[in-house]
């Protein structure tokens, strides 16, 4: 978080998913995460810039149709 | 080798607010819990100060940022990747998604300008041979609208969802230079004597990082997510 203004500056979330091994069994816990373990790993890290103003959306007519 | 299904799956997310840092490398980042810091006083007495309390830090977090998105915006950068790991630090060497965007946040309204999208957090257009079109009919838009998150929903997940909520470390910035510097790798002296050694918890030296672990109902979430964006193709 920035210290002055205490907004976040960035966002990393990450998704662990176990496997199931050849035997069709997820290791219990973290075990399914672990060194070794095959797993799917996903992250999303967001960065953020609120230092530089965003003007109001102009929607156009069409798109507020589909927003609302 | 192993099937090719992630069902029944354990797991687990962690979320992070960090200052933006770009070293050359990390350690892993430190799960301690945090330590109270010591101050001192005119007298140079020692006295402890309590750890602020890492779930109210991230509640105003978020609420400042809504404030902020309503009053001014924000532009924010994503990268999504992934695929299969099979170490311990998650190090994935086999990319299966990489996607990268940038938006404008405006109060509920985002705008992808280089896929001309305009969405809120329950609806999106996007814009098709110059036709207005729900996101969701479009692959690009569906992709774009499963896989990058409205961050004010991710906190809020965080904050409603929490298991776990603590103040951790920012990562050691190593220098590969540093005469000090031990290869991890390298082996260590035995040590002498039978004495087991505790291993000294991390202390808490800056409360800017946040990391919170929520339940795995949301992880499978976000995965069904990932795999209705069309991305993987069947392949995880």
């Amino acid at each position: 978080m920035n210290k002055e203004t205490r907004l976040p500056t960035s966002l990393l979330m990450t998704v662990l998913i176990g496997r199931r091994d050849e035997q069709g069994k997820t290791q219990a816990g973290d075990a399914a995460f672990s060194e070794g373990v095959e797993h799917i790993v996903f992250t999303y890290d967001y960065k953020f810039d609120t230092e530089a103003e965003v003007k109001e959306f102009s929607l156009p007519g069409a798109v507020r149709s589909l927003l609302k | 080798m192993k099937s090719s299904l992630a069902t029944s799956a354990i797991s687990i997310i962690l979320i992070y607010l960090c200052p933006i840092l770009q070293p050359v490398a990390f350690a892993s980042p430190s799960t301690s819990s945090a330590a109270p810091p010591l101050l001192l006083d005119d007298d140079q007495h020692e006295k402890t100060v309590a750890a602020p309390d890492p779930g109210r830090a991230l509640r105003e977090a978020m609420s400042r940022l809504s404030a902020h998105s309503r009053k001014s915006g924000y532009q924010m950068e994503c990268l999504a990747k992934g695929g299969l790991s099979n170490t311990g630090d998650h190090e994935v060497w086999m990319h299966q998604v990489y996607e990268d965007h940038r938006a404008r946040v405006r109060g509920d309204l985002m705008f992808v300008e280089e896929l001309e999208i305009y969405r809120n957090p329950k609806k999106g257009a996007i814009r098709v041979a110059k036709n207005w079109i729900p996101i969701r009919d479009s692959p690009a838009g569906n992709r774009f609208d499963r896989i990058i998150h409205f961050p004010s929903r991710l906190l809020l997940a965080a904050a409603t969802r929490a298991r776990k909520v603590e103040w951790i470390e920012r990562p050691v910035e190593i220098d590969l230079n540093d005469p000090d510097y031990v290869d991890p790798m390298d082996p260590m002296e035995d040590p002498k004597g039978g004495t087991a050694v505790v291993e000294e918890q991390e202390k808490i030296t800056s409360y800017d990082r946040i990391k919170v672990e929520v339940d795995e109902k949301m992880a499978v979430e976000y995965f069904n997510g990932i795999q209705n964006s069309g991305l993987l193709g069947g392949f995880l």
